[in-house]
């Protein structure tokens, strides 16, 4: 059997020219697309029937292949297509012309190269999926950019809400003050009653107006990481919670922890939400215990436990309470805004970490954080 | 770092180098790296030939006025040759690089190292004719840079093949932005582990007053088929 008929059925174009660009194999698939027939264009010159193909770099490319037997490459990509033919299928209202991708190659004859050789490949789907990812790319990126500074108008916005806030706030807690003690007898019990209910809702206030601002200031005041002795930071957050252990009876065991690379500041905000959230949170049949135990990862990462023994949680919900202002208690059982778990989240992100938790309702919870020991130089 | 370098024999005809190489052989068949002394001296005169006929064929046939250095051998381990091409001031500043595979009973790399601004100096060299194909005039830089990283290693590699009287296929060029002393190009090319024979030349544009290095990397499974091609070669003076 002759196989050269196979270049006649493949789903390819082939062109062999001579040294004088005269066409000498011209296969079906060239002829049915193209719509020149072999005998049309056999024997004669290639730039007869596609004059726009004798240009510099097909004839540079043409001589080269000539000269030294390598393959030369017309990516589609780059470049117009060689052979101009009518797109075919359904990427016709995408592209006038068929997109091609050619490559020139030699043949020789006797260890000589007699002719050259050009493959033709349909690339239209090929371009079409590129221009697709292309522009989808360029959305997605021109999104990530507009979400980046929305997110970072909304941060700069709450920080300063938060802030102007204060001051008007300020003046409600004043003059209710006033009024508590120069008025008292002009306002009556009721009266005396309903500014009490108003200064406990101003306390509340600007306890949620505090939590806002630690949580903006996270993204917005970032202090750069620095070596940090977790074991220090933890010592001061234990001063620091020693009236609210003392108040619920509690006990905190302390394993070493380790130094890592660090925002001394936002650690030291860390440890004294989760532990107090450990003291505070407790059963009222078991005064609360705290463990802090700390794990060095083999990649790098250390891992800190913060155990309790207090009322636990359904985990189903733990996506939830890392949100702001979401809380799992009613305000009459447990003091609080809401906040503290979302600062922590905000905070470990910030350190490239991850907070993950276990807990049992009327068991305990464990908080893990995980944190890279040395932060990433281009994170 | 291990390396040994090949001895560069500039300016003798091919055939009197070859019978002086085989004449050094007689005396000395002592063998390091898979080559002998004999096979080193034969595989520098055939790239010293390659080069040659390259360069003069460039400028003969496609007006392309490029001086090839006498090309530089080495021996050495895959994870050798980043460290070797920085001390040897062959990678330090931002450079493209343009690779190609080529692949036959002899296959390798070859990588092209041109610095950043060479693009838009090239462009005049590749000039196109504004009457012709109007679309190929938005030829990008980087376009300019794959051909003619093409066609030189084509070049290169097409005549020292040719002098062993065999054949290679190429892959496409691709090019490469990112700074090559990051060493991820030689990295992705080379197994650590591997044998591999660096051929370096520079080369400069005479025009264009540009500068570059060119070098091919060979694996080690083209070691067996090398040696029995330079002995070819030799027999055939």
């Amino acid at each position: 059997m002759n196989f050269s008929s196979i270049l006649d059925v493949i789903d390819s174009g082939v062109v062999v020219l001579d040294r004088d660009c005269q066409v000498r194999y011209w296969n079906f698939w060239m002829a049915s697309h193209s719509k020149i027939q072999g005998d049309d264009i056999i024997g004669h010159s290639l730039f007869e029937h596609f004059p726009k193909t004798k240009n510099k770099r097909f004839m540079r490319n043409f001589k080269s292949v000539f000269a030294f037997g390598h393959l030369s490459f017309f990516a589609q990509k780059n470049h117009a297509p060689l052979f101009p033919m009518k797109a075919v299928g359904s990427f016709i209202s995408d592209f006038d012309l068929m997109q091609q991708s050619c490559t020139m190659g030699p043949l020789r004859d006797e260890g000589e190269i007699k002719y050259i050789f050009i493959s033709v490949r349909d690339v239209s789907e090929t371009i079409f999926l590129e221009r697709c990812v292309a522009e989808r790319s360029k959305i997605a990126e021109q999104r990530a950019v507009e979400l980046v500074r929305s997110n970072e108008e909304l941060t700069q916005f709450a920080a300063i809400a938060s802030h102007d806030l204060k001051e008007p706030l300020r003046k409600i807690i004043t003059f209710g003050k006033i009024l508590t003690e120069d008025y008292r007898k002009v306002l009556g019990e009721e009266g005396c009653d309903a500014l009490t209910r108003m200064a406990s809702s101003t306390q509340r206030m600007q306890q949620l107006i505090d939590d806002l601002l630690s949580l903006s200031k996270i993204s917005t005041h970032p202090r750069s990481f620095v070596p940090t002795a977790l074991d220090r930071v933890l010592s001061d957050v234990l001063d620091t919670i020693e009236v609210l252990r003392r108040k619920t009876n509690g006990k905190i065991e302390v394993s070493s922890l380790p130094t890592i690379d660090a925002d001394p500041t936002q650690m030291y905000q860390l440890f004294q939400n989760l532990i107090g959230n450990g003291l505070k949170y407790h059963r009222k049949e078991a005064p609360p215990l705290v463990r802090i135990i700390a794990r060095e990862n083999n990649n790098g990462s250390t891992q800190i436990s913060v155990e309790d023994n207090g009322i636990g949680f359904d985990e189903k919900y733990f996506e939830r309470i890392l949100k702001p202002f979401q809380r799992l208690h009613g305000r009459g059982e447990f003091d609080g805004t809401g906040m503290g778990l979302a600062i922590c989240d905000k905070i470990i992100h910030r350190h490239h970490g991850s907070l993950s938790a276990k807990s049992l309702v009327g068991t305990g919870s464990t908080f893990t954080l995980t944190l890279p020991v040395h932060q990433p130089v281009n994170p | 770092m291990k390396t040994e370098t090949f001895a560069g024999q500039k300016g003798v005809e091919e055939e009197g180098l070859a019978r002086q190489v085989l004449d050094q052989e007689s005396l000395r068949q002592e063998k390091s790296e898979g080559f002998s002394e004999m096979e080193k001296g034969v595989l520098q005169e055939v790239m010293n030939i390659a080069f040659g006929r390259a360069a003069a064929d460039l400028a003969k046939v496609i007006d392309i006025f490029v001086v090839l250095s006498i090309p530089e051998i080495k021996l050495m381990r895959g994870k050798d040759l980043f460290d070797y091409l920085i001390k040897e001031g062959k990678v330090s500043i931002p450079f493209h690089t343009i690779e190609q595979s080529f692949s036959g009973r002899i296959s390798g790399h070859a990588v092209l190292v041109l610095p950043f601004e060479s693009g838009e100096k090239l462009s005049s060299l590749f000039e196109q004719e504004e009457d012709i194909f109007e679309e190929e005039m938005q030829q990008t830089n980087e376009d300019i840079l794959l051909e003619i990283g093409n066609i030189l290693t084509g070049a290169c590699v097409g005549k020292f093949v040719e002098l062993l009287k065999d054949l290679v296929t190429y892959s496409p060029p691709r090019i490469n932005t990112e700074r090559l002393s990051d060493g991820e190009v030689v990295r992705k090319l080379v197994h650590p582990e591997s044998r591999v024979i660096s051929i370096t030349t520079q080369f400069s544009f005479k025009e264009q007053n540009i500068d570059g290095f060119l070098f091919l990397v060979t694996d080690q499974e083209s070691f067996l088929w090398l040696k029995k091609a330079l002995n070819n070669f030799m027999e055939s003076f």
